[in-house]
């Protein structure tokens, strides 16, 4: 078993016994992750602050049921995959309620989202609105193995979909990045 | 010869090249300190059993609405 494993393994166990300070070990581990993954899935910093929330909440809540071999990870973009499917669907919900246009289709603007205002070079900044563009379930997948690092199976169970589907969706964003980034693709990506 | 996999592994290889690029994300120090601190109190404790209220109510709602509806259909058809 590696370090990150035996760490890991270390948690779980002080989780399932109620140990606060195993919550405050997975809560500074998982944070900056699970809130980039939220930021740039819902391009709302209040509303990835609130699902980030929520989703520890659950781990909290569930802590000391997990069992011995639970992979938080997994676990925890899991949870935080379904808050933002559900915030999506109330969003929806409400905009049809109101009468407005669906969350999904954002009227283009001038402004900077939150993840693009934090871009401090061209390159970053095209990278954002790269993946920005991609549709979210596209975007869903490029996010989980690409700043993740999560293998292709392990984002078809958190997303609960089949392997083949996650290795197309994979397929698909990398074409429809590279072609939105241009010159600013990874050379690789050029020469392919 | 380039197999699905094969593809795959480039597909994720190059995200991952792309991701390094991208700007880190965080919350502010304050934010995340009142986050844990929050989440923390409720280490261990089970969900409120009173978020089953509003369902129940619901679902007892539409059920003699249903059962209220089917009783008046009957009757003009009898």
């Amino acid at each position: 078993m590696d370090d990150a494993a035996a760490a890991e393994a270390n948690w779980v166990a002080g989780l399932r016994r109620g140990d606060p300070g195993a919550f405050d070990s997975v809560f500074a581990a998982y944070r900056r992750r699970l809130f980039g993954y939220l930021v740039r899935m819902a391009r709302r910093r209040d509303v990835a602050e609130d699902l980030l929330q929520d989703t520890f909440v659950q781990l909290a809540q569930h802590a000391t049921r997990l069992s011995a071999d639970t992979k938080l990870g997994a676990w925890l973009f899991t949870v935080a995959h379904r808050k933002f499917v559900s915030w999506t669907r109330a969003q929806q919900v409400r905009a049809q309620l109101a009468g407005d246009l669906p969350t999904g289709a954002q009227p283009a603007t001038s402004e900077r989202s939150p993840v693009e205002a934090i871009a401090d070079s061209e390159v970053q900044l095209a990278l954002e609105r790269a993946f920005a563009a991609l549709s979210p379930t596209y975007r869903e997948v490029a996010l989980l193995v690409g700043v993740e690092g999560l293998q292709p199976a392990e984002v078809a169970v958190i997303l609960g979909l089949r392997p083949d589907a996650v290795r197309q969706r994979l397929a698909r964003a990398r074409a429809e990045l590279a072609q939105a980034l241009g010159e600013h693709a990874p050379a690789a990506w050029r020469s392919a | 010869m380039s197999t699905p996999d094969n593809g795959n592994d480039k597909d994720a290889a190059g995200l991952a090249d792309a991701a390094r690029q991208l700007p880190a994300i965080d919350l502010d120090a304050t934010t995340a300190e009142r986050m844990a601190h929050r989440v923390r109190q409720d280490l261990g404790r089970r969900p409120s059993p009173k978020r089953f209220v509003e369902p129940i109510v619901v679902a007892i709602v539409a059920a003699s609405a249903i059962v209220w509806a089917v009783y008046e259909v009957v009757q003009r058809l009898s």
